[in-house]
């Protein structure tokens, strides 16, 4: 194998620190010098606390600029020689026959209440196309359930048998349901490591969303043998199926855009990349010996939340390489459908980053990992020094206008002097140079589309990737605001203690627009918007108009909000073909076969309103085809204690006699947990008078199985 | 228990009409029509046959049952046919162990015997060609053999923040007083720094 292909050599990783320090060397000389105009600037009728504090606000925020903008420039110059030797792919050439022997690699997906008919049509699809390719014998699929709705739990039950089923996946496909979700998704997976992780040399973790190529697959299993000194490689998931004016947005943005910041990011960070935590291959050994996550703090119960960055921070300690492969495709995902999904996800994620500041001056780790885990904090913290700064800037222009002073900005000294433009004029460049900086990396994307007459056809051609950056700037120019009002309370919040639940993530578009959570959410952002507008326009109207981009962005923050989470938009944009993708365009085998499954799967029956919210539990309760699989996934104790028996038999006696919703979401977790409780429960209700029963039962009785004989699960159209 | 297992329509013999049995009778054909349907018997004439013939059973138990609820002895009926048949239909065990009838409807699901054979359910006359082998052949694996091994994380020194920040914010969770106290007195702060701001001549 190695005489086909090569490892990364020595040289290209000694190579990566003179990137290393050639890129952040240009970010320190272009924010430096950046500084040193604002100060020049801000030095006029002479320095005071407020503008000392808005120049030192300055410096990370323009920092974060700098390095987006120069990210954007090198991945730009990097895609257009459309050679880098920094890319993990170029280690084995594209034409590399997968070899017969594949070590055994396990394909774990992670989920918690999630849509299960997408999570197994995803799973189907994969399947399919492993055995289509030929490379199933090598792969074993587990999905490890933390579900706490019972709902969910016995949906995800009855689709693996079903799927298990229909493909004959038995003894290929597994599934496992933790009885305690402990250390969330990251203790999901140590716990499939620690049961079956040594029969496996790597493992691929995917997301629920998440969908991968077959031939991706062996790619990357052959990319992780021929470079043995890889611990992780992480794939750059494609965004697919937005359906939402947002989602069709971000998945556009992330396709155009996308590609010259990540072989921008690949050029500084190479073999110290980051994980995301799905899409990825790890190599299992190394992972489990250095990869536990240890307590937040020592002494206290609680761990990190985003763990993928600090799995990929052990990793690197232990001398392993983290790559992400830019490169390689066949890797999807699917996103947040509206803004306050995003923002509900971001809420997470913010909390996830700030617990990384645990870790900053932790022994052993490398450089260039301490910066990722200062960077994902800077990028929430970004958000409160921002608003922070823009305050500060509006105060010091009301002292002004309240003192009645004349504003001293634009006296011709310092630098301006030199440049004979005066201190106002400087500023207006400082503000454009900046609003550029914003920009090029777009234009950049756009030209390097522009370049390759496939890939612009492929985005619905020339005038509609134009449009679609024009729209998309504006639109990401008004929100940007927004985002920084939520990212701003998620910070206070989270500093403040405020816990932070552990929601599913929704990755699909409802109905239609939910305008109670829209207004709820909004509201504040308008009213300050307003307010801060009419302020800034009674101390001058030059600036209201300089304050124009964030209070027009809050002002029409419900608007807007609701315009994106519109799926009849989208649906009519798409029908335009504007922000159409690539893969939108010419989907893969895969995405096709997972959008046609899809499709059908909306068509289906629900069950009435009323059966829904315990649609499970009656399932399980009633069915005894249903009855029987699920009591056999269930471990039999054999030692039972009484008073735990006593306690469940009086939730029993209660979910019958009063319906379902007499038990909270945790008591009904405890019946459907313990295998005699379940199997009493089927004969009970059966056997029971119908006076006995809770009127919910008698109807549930009478209306199962009759409009359909079988459960309404994914798999059965 | 011990009855044969006739399930021919010829051995119905329902009784005379009486209207004040009329609930007890109606309530016991819903409860068998409706298992029948949980049982995914989908054929409305196989459901009517074999509810008939379990009530006919019921009805046969009564006598000897005067307290028990008509409609608890017909499906305790439909259950007791239910075993016998599967019994018949699963292969015997080495160690004699009995099936249970979880044990039956799990094999009967994992072939998807309702979709493939949707007239078989308790029709020992008709057992259709390869259902009892296919009956046979089911296993379900939630997992592989299991390989137990230990994932432990490492001691690490965290250095500086673990330090002073790691005790403080120890200090804040074990004491949520001082937490407030503490955000009380950065207001204070930023009240006394804005009274100073704002009397300054330069801004």
């Amino acid at each position: 194998m190695m005489s086909e292909s090569s490892a990364m050599p020595d040289s290209s990783l000694r190579r990566s620190g003179l990137r290393q320090a050639f890129f952040f060397t240009m970010v320190v000389v272009m924010t430096g010098v950046a500084t040193w105009v604002m100060a020049d600037i801000l030095w006029r009728g002479g320095f005071s606390g407020i503008k000392m504090t808005v120049l030192v606000f300055f410096v990370p925020l323009f920092g974060m600029v700098t390095l987006g903008f120069l990210q954007a420039v090198c991945g730009f110059f990097i895609l257009l020689r459309k050679k880098d030797p920094f890319s993990i792919s170029r280690t084995i050439p594209d034409t590399m026959p997968v070899p017969d022997e594949m070590p055994a690699t396990a394909i774990a997906i992670p989920i918690y209440n999630e849509d299960v008919s997408r999570v197994y049509e995803g799973l189907r699809t994969m399947y399919l196309d492993l055995v289509r390719s030929g490379y199933i014998s090598r792969f074993d699929i587990f999905i490890l359930s933390d579900s706490n709705n019972p709902n969910k739990w016995i949906e995800e039950e009855v689709a693996w048998i079903d799927l298990s089923k229909q493909v004959k996946g038995f003894g290929r496909i597994f599934y496992r349901k933790r009885r305690l979700g402990l250390n969330r998704k990251s203790g999901n997976i140590s716990d499939f490591l620690r049961r079956w992780g040594r029969k496996y040399r790597y493992m691929v973790v995917l997301d629920a969303d998440s969908l991968m190529e077959a031939n991706t697959l062996a790619r990357l299993v052959q990319l992780m043998e021929v470079n043995p000194q890889a611990g992780i490689i992480q794939t750059v998931p494609a965004p697919i199926q937005g359906r939402t004016f947002f989602a069709r947005l971000m998945q556009f943005a992330g396709t155009l855009y996308g590609p010259i910041f990540q072989a921008g990011l690949n050029y500084w960070q190479a073999g110290c990349g980051n994980f995301w935590g799905h899409n990825a291959i790890i190599r299992v050994a190394p992972f489990m010996e250095h990869c536990a996550l240890p307590m937040l703090t020592a002494g206290a119960n609680t761990r990190f939340m985003s763990h993928d960055y600090v799995e990929a921070a052990l990793m690197r300690r232990a001398n392993y390489e983290v790559w992400m492969d830019y490169e390689v495709g066949g890797s999807y995902e699917n996103l947040p459908p509206t803004p306050l999904d995003h923002a509900s996800r971001d809420r997470r994620w913010c909390r996830g980053n700030l617990q990384h500041a645990w870790l900053i001056t932790a022994q052993g780790l490398h450089p260039v990992n301490r910066l990722h885990l200062f960077l994902g904090i800077l990028s929430y913290v970004a958000s409160p020094l921002w608003l922070i700064f823009l305050i500060l800037g509006s105060f010091s222009a009301w002292m002004f206008w309240a003192g009645g002073t004349v504003l001293t900005y634009d006296s011709d000294v310092g630098f301006s002097s030199f440049l004979d433009i005066g201190g106002g004029r400087l500023a207006l460049m400082m503000f454009f140079v900046t609003m550029a900086m914003l920009t090029v990396p777009k234009i950049l994307a756009v030209i390097l589309a522009f370049l390759d007459r496939e890939r612009r056809e492929k985005f619905g051609g020339g005038w509609r990737i134009v449009l679609g950056f024009l729209i998309e700037h504006t639109l990401s120019a008004l929100m940007a605001p927004v985002q920084m009002m939520f990212n701003s309370r998620f910070v206070v919040e989270i500093l403040s203690g405020r816990d932070v639940p552990w929601n599913p993530q929704s990755r699909d578009a409802r109905t239609g627009i939910d305008w109670e959570a829209i207004i709820t959410a909004h509201m504040g952002h308008t009213v300050i918007g307003i307010t801060w507008a009419l302020i800034a326009f009674l101390i001058s109207p030059v600036f209201f108009w300089w304050l124009s981009p964030v209070t027009f962005g809050l002002i029409g923050s419900i608007p807007i909000s609701a315009m994106l989470s519109a799926p009849g938009l989208g649906k009519r944009l798409r029908q335009m073909k504007l922000f159409t993708i690539p893969i939108e365009a010419k989907p893969s085998a895969v995405v096709r076969h997972l959008d046609k499954n899809l499709r059908a799967i909306r068509h289906r029956m629900e069950p009435p309103d009323w059966l829904a919210p315990h649609y499970g539990i009656m399932q399980v309760v009633l069915d005894p085809y249903l009855n029987a699989a699920h009591s056999s996934l269930l471990r039999h104790k054999p030692k039972v204690v009484q008073h735990v028996t006593r306690d469940l038999h009086e939730l029993q006696v209660r979910l019958l006699a009063k319906g379902p919703a007499a038990l909270t979401r945790r008591e009904q977790m405890a019946v459907l947990m313990n295998v005699q409780a379940v199997a009493d429960l089927h004969d009970h209700v059966w056997s029971m008078p119908e006076s006995s029963l809770s009127p919910w039962w008698r109807l549930a009785m009478r209306h199962y199985n009759t409009l359909t004989d079988r459960p309404q699960t994914a798999l059965y159209r | 228990m011990h009855r044969d297992m006739d399930l021919s329509l010829d051995a119905i013999t329902l009784p005379s009409w009486n209207p004040d049995d009329a609930m007890a009778w109606d309530e016991a054909f819903g409860k068998v029509e409706n298992y029948l349907r949980a049982c995914r018997v989908a054929s409305r004439v196989h459901r009517a046959r074999l509810t008939a013939l379990i009530l006919q059973r019921a009805l046969d138990r009564r006598a000897s049952h005067p307290g028990v609820p008509l409609a608890t002895l017909a499906i305790d009926e439909a259950r007791d046919l239910i075993d016998r048949w599967m019994a018949g239909l699963l292969p015997p065990r080495e160690n004699e162990r009995p099936y249970t009838m979880a044990e039956g409807f799990l094999s009967l699901y994992l072939c998807d015997a309702p979709m493939r054979w949707p007239n078989a359910f308790l029709n020992p006359r008709q057992e259709p060609p390869g259902f009892a082998d296919t009956l046979h052949a089911r296993l379900v694996k939630t997992g592989p053999e299991l390989q137990v091994s230990s994932m432990v994380p490492r001691a690490m020194d965290r250095g500086l923040i673990q330090g002073w920040a790691g005790s403080a914010m120890d200090t804040f969770d074990r004491l949520p007083i001082l937490r407030t106290l503490f955000l009380w007195t950065l207001f204070a702060i930023f009240l006394i720094v804005l009274f100073w701001y704002t009397r300054s001549k330069t801004i």
